[in-house]
């Protein structure tokens, strides 16, 4: 099998570099307010708040304690898709359900950890060496009196 | 023949490019049986105070080199970080500009001792070009001077010094040919004595990347930036477009970063981007072993030891248009693209995540190119026939 040439690169750098305000490779269209048409909002909003909604639980305690919030989250719900999506992973875990984030954040908590480690470890280690670099000038200086070459 | 390496830190403690090129250089010389001195400051390296010694004064041995480490005179750092910011900005006085050198990095123990001493050597090697050791020094024997400058274009390289010491040497080695352009341009024709030699790299490197995956616990496809975090090596911009790339989401890539300094992270990009800080060279080629690509953002390189890495590693990579040498690298090798503003990162790093055969073969090019031209063999092989001839 023939092995793949590399692209022309000169010309490549030209034609990706080429519209310095598109950022291509953009996985969905800018639903900001400011981008959208007063026109779309309605159709945006319906379709936001299909996907996302605040759920009371069905019963229990959780249910009593947030029913006075009822009216706010159905405002919330109305109109701020990210605050809902927040506000309903706060719910599930509220809830006890064990979310994919979890493991992410748990898995990077011990990466921190892990690195505080070799940090200290390496602190430890320049440490000596700078206490054994000192010494060594000490001794030169109390023996030869000429730290000269 | 007998040749000093005049630098102002030395050891492989040493944290800096021209640091680690000139006790490689060194090494490998002496490897082929040259008589090696290094004199040198009892200063640690550029990043720890200019006022504290870590060695005492003396001669050392590093393998087959004699170390001669000299006090080095005291620095007043309030005045200095006054002229440096005057010097960078390129509006320092006359005054200022002299008052500058005069307040770097200097060693009278050393320029006596080289002007008693210099005689015993066939000739005297100067790296890099911004330091009061190399700025002075040279001038006690400018006929044996090899300079080696790292020269970058930076305020510092307009210093009327700096245009004297370019001239007044007798050799000098360049590491790519943009920078012997940069010099012709801010300094004049410098016929007859300067050599494009490059930087010797260690190649055939050994990786492996389930390993770094494991210790640091990152999965999935990265981007891979190694070196010193300030702007001075432009990472903050780097992680802007990184953070504000449509590309990045879609290809579900992370960023690492490896070496000294810190930087504030883009919330936005908080979890996809992994500061890893110092790491241990096994640790380091690891990473390049386990990285889809890897990016170089200065705009200020020389010769960017850690692209040669990556690309020993058969890796593609990505480097900052502006940087008229990392530009030439790639271009020469084809061994990956360049960015020259945000659209232009997202839009490369889109188009090499998503032709995986182009950019492995841009990658295996870059391999070629590091190996054929820096591999230590060459390197030598120029320093013994053209600079040292």
């Amino acid at each position: 099998m023939t092995p793949t040439p590399p692209p022309d690169v000169a010309a490549l750098i030209e034609e990706l570099n080429a519209d310095r305000n598109a950022l291509p490779g953009s996985p969905a269209p800018d639903t900001s307010r400011d981008a959208v048409a007063d026109d779309d909002l309605p159709a945006l909003l319906a379709a936001a708040n299909r996907s996302c909604h605040i759920r009371l639980p069905e019963k229990g305690w959780r249910r009593w304690l947030l029913r006075p919030l009822g009216g706010l989250l159905a405002q919330i719900n109305l109109h701020h898709a990210f605050t809902v999506r927040t506000l309903n992973r706060m719910m599930r875990l509220l809830e006890g359900e064990d979310l994919p984030e979890s493991a992410a954040l748990q898995q990077a908590q011990q990466r921190r950890l892990t690195l505080l480690r070799q940090i200290n470890e390496r602190l430890a280690a320049l440490e000596a060496l700078q206490l054994e670099a000192r010494l060594q000038k000490l001794e030169s200086a109390g023996t030869s009196g000429d730290t000269r070459p | 023949m007998k040749l000093a390496f005049v630098a102002p830190f030395f050891g492989a403690h040493a944290a800096g490019g021209a640091e680690a090129e000139c006790r490689a250089t060194a090494l490998h010389l002496a490897e082929r049986g040259h008589e090696i001195d290094i004199l040198t400051t009892c200063l640690l390296d550029l990043q720890h105070d200019w006022n504290v010694e870590a060695f005492a004064a003396g001669v050392s041995a590093d393998g087959p080199l004699t170390v001669r480490r000299f006090r080095s005179d005291p620095v007043d750092t309030q005045r200095f970080a006054r002229l440096n910011l005057a010097v960078q900005s390129g509006r320092a006085t006359p005054e200022e500009a002299r008052a500058f050198t005069a307040d770097h990095i200097n060693s009278r123990d050393l320029y006596r001792w080289l002007a008693d001493h210099h005689v015993r050597y066939d000739r005297v090697v100067f790296i890099p070009y911004l330091f009061g050791t190399t700025l002075y020094g040279s001038r006690l024997c400018p006929e044996k001077t090899i300079l080696i400058p790292c020269l970058h274009d930076e305020g510092y390289a307009r210093l009327p010094t700096v245009r004297d010491l370019f001239h007044r040497a007798a050799r000098i080695v360049f590491h790519v040919e943009a920078e012997a352009r940069l010099a012709k341009t801010l300094y004049g024709p410098l016929p007859g004595k300067s050599w494009i030699v490059g930087e010797g790299v260690d190649t055939v490197l050994q990786g492996d990347a389930a390993r770094f995956r494991k210790t640091f616990g990152i999965g999935g496809p990265f981007l891979l930036c190694c070196g010193r975090k300030d702007a001075s090596k432009n990472t903050p911009e780097l992680l802007r477009y990184f953070a504000d790339s449509p590309a990045v989401r879609r290809h579900g890539l992370h960023l690492v970063l490896l070496g000294p300094g810190s930087v504030s992270l883009p919330p936005q990009a908080q979890g996809l981007i992994h500061d890893l800080g110092f790491v241990s060279h096994q640790d380091k080629f690891d990473a390049y072993a386990a990285c889809s690509l890897f990016v170089q953002p200065s705009r200020n390189e020389s010769f960017s030891l850690v692209l040669m890495e990556a690309w020993d590693f058969a890796r593609p990579v990505l480097v900052h248009a502006d940087c008229e040498v990392l530009r030439d690298h790639v271009l020469q090798a084809q061994g990956g693209l360049a960015y020259a503003h945000a659209a232009g990162f997202s839009a490369t790093v889109d188009w090499l995540l998503s032709h995986p055969d182009a950019a492995a073969a841009c990658g295996q090019s870059g391999q070629h190119y590091v190996r054929s031209r820096y591999a230590w063999p060459e390197v030598m092989h120029r320093w013994e026939t053209e600079v040292l001839a």
